[in-house]
């Protein structure tokens, strides 16, 4: 009765819609028996034309946009195309200004890691992380809220600095919550950094190495933990991080993981909090008070500009 | 900073000796004192230019290509390709220039990360790579026609989807709408060129 039966490679389809994708996303697997041999990822289905759209609208008109290009790290979009606007309008915007702009970059990368970290752990099998670090995002949320009105989508960096000055008791209640974060942080790593689960299933997992992360032109915590010492806010410093970054009481550090794979990827995010934490701590210490946007009404060229179709002449 | 300096001298150096096919080099030293050079090549010239910049000069990795569309000029589409340093704060921008129908080659060969980089490009501005090795749409819908960034393309696009109750399926048809889109094009009477 025996039979050999030999199984070639087997097409598999993912997505668009599926409950363990995180977003729209359709791949198409080839595998050799649970082995994932070449994919074929499909990645429009999010596309929505948002260069097409700002074609026709003013500099401050697309700026909401912005926040819904990536939704978990809403205010970075927006100080990333406010960056550029400046850039090409040649303004500078005040001090305190770009204080607050990296007050609320850190806590949108907190934000930012927290969820793929804890995220990464429920797709592994550990819920409990997640319930702790959505309690704290919905902490940082509510900055958001206080800060600009909205707890996602805030439009509050804006092009010539930001939208309204901090409501009173905003940096105190930041202070108290950096403090108390750390822990939560301390508590989250106990149940993952030394865990014998977490560890089979992310070490030597996804081995990226550094001539793949040259090759394919790779940023932030993923270039990181393939052992790449480079950080955009530390070799081409933006707003306030060249003096923030450059002090030694700032207590700023950059992970730098070793064998680029899933666990270290993990490592260099919880690392990052840390030292962005520091930042926060070290932004609020050096707030002072002042304008938080340019003086538009001085300058008609500038007034005309923002306020009308701007014909600033990209490069 | 004077090493930095110095690599950076040598960097315009073997540019400008080893290749001669640039017209004209600007280099905008930015505030934050990061280095951003622009060089407007030759399009035949891309490859090789390309080659130097990898294999002599080291650099790292590709960050992007950008493609804009002046759609009133002859060579209509300019390209940007961003090389970057991991070392230092230096990075070079290629532009170059070319006409509508005009061909390019792909460089993925070089850096892979121009792979879905040029992908994009062919969606969004029908421009094609020569030699690339898998060029097909990346961001448009299944079946989609035409170049959406390009300028001539109009804002709300030619077909709509909608779900169809007596066939049960999704159906494309010809946009419609109850009020034209309105574009508010203000007029400045102190502009210079009139229109802005």
């Amino acid at each position: 009765m025996d039979r050999e039966i030999t199984l070639g490679n087997y097409l598999l389809n993912f997505g668009p819609q599926h409950p363990a994708a995180h977003g729209v996303l359709r791949l198409v697997v080839e595998l050799n028996g649970e082995t994932i041999r070449r994919v074929d990822p499909n990645i429009g289905f999010l596309h929505r034309g948002t260069e097409k759209l700002i074609e026709y609208k003013t500099y401050l008109q697309a700026l909401p946009y912005f926040d819904r290009l990536d939704y978990v790290s809403m205010m970075s979009q927006e100080q990333a195309y406010s960056l550029a606007v400046e850039k090409l309008l040649n303004i500078t915007p005040p001090i305190r200004a770009q204080y607050i702009r990296v007050l609320f970059a850190e806590i949108t990368r907190i934000l930012n890691h927290l969820l793929a970290v804890t995220t990464h752990a429920i797709d592994i099998g550990a819920l409990t992380p997640f319930l702790w670090a959505f309690e704290e995002r919905d902490k940082m949320l509510t900055f958001y809220e206080r800060v600009s009105g909205a707890r996602m989508h805030a439009a509050y960096i804006r092009p010539g600095g930001v939208a309204q000055d901090l409501p009173s008791g905003l940096t105190d209640d930041i202070y108290i919550f950096c403090n108390q974060f750390i822990k939560v942080l301390d508590d989250i790593e106990i149940l993952l950094t030394d865990n014998r689960i977490w560890k089979q299933r992310t070490v030597g997992i996804g081995i990226v190495s550094t001539h793949d992360a040259f090759d394919y032109g790779f940023t932030g915590v993923m270039l990181r933990a393939s052992g790449v010492s480079f950080d955009i806010r530390k070799h081409q410093p933006y707003d306030a991080y060249d003096v923030l970054i450059n002090d030694n009481d700032t207590h700023f550090f950059l992970p730098v993981g070793l064998y680029g794979d899933c666990y270290d990827r993990y490592c260099v995010r919880v690392e990052e909090m840390r030292s962005s934490v520091n930042l926060i701590v070290a932004c609020l210490s050096r707030l002072q008070p002042g304008i938080i946007k340019i003086d538009n009404e001085k300058n008609i060229f500038r007034f005309k500009k923002f306020n009308e179709k701007s014909n600033a002449i990209p490069y | 900073m004077l090493n930095f300096n110095q690599k950076f001298i040598d960097i315009i150096y073997v540019l400008n000796n080893k290749v001669n096919c640039f017209s004209k080099a600007t280099i905008i030293r930015d505030i934050n004192a990061s280095y951003n050079t622009t060089l407007t090549i030759n399009n035949n010239n891309l490859l090789h230019l390309l080659l130097v910049c990898k294999l002599s000069l080291h650099f790292h990795s590709l960050f992007d290509i950008l493609a804009v569309d002046n759609i009133s000029k002859n060579k209509r589409f300019k390209l940007n390709y961003v090389l970057q340093y991991y070392t230092i704060p230096f990075n070079i921008l290629l532009q170059l220039r070319i006409k509508e129908n005009e061909q390019l080659p792909s460089i993925t060969k070089f850096y892979n990360a121009a792979n879905w980089l040029e992908r994009e490009i062919w969606d969004m501005f029908g421009i094609y790579f020569n030699n690339h090795p898998d060029l097909r749409r990346i961001l448009s819908d299944y079946g989609f026609e035409g170049y959406p960034l390009r300028k001539d393309f109009p804002l709300t696009g030619y077909l709509e989807a909608k779900y169809n109750y007596d066939t049960k399926r999704i159906i494309l048809q010809p946009v419609k709408f109850i009020q034209e889109f309105r574009y508010f094009d203000f007029l400045s009477p102190w502009s210079d060129n009139g229109d802005i």
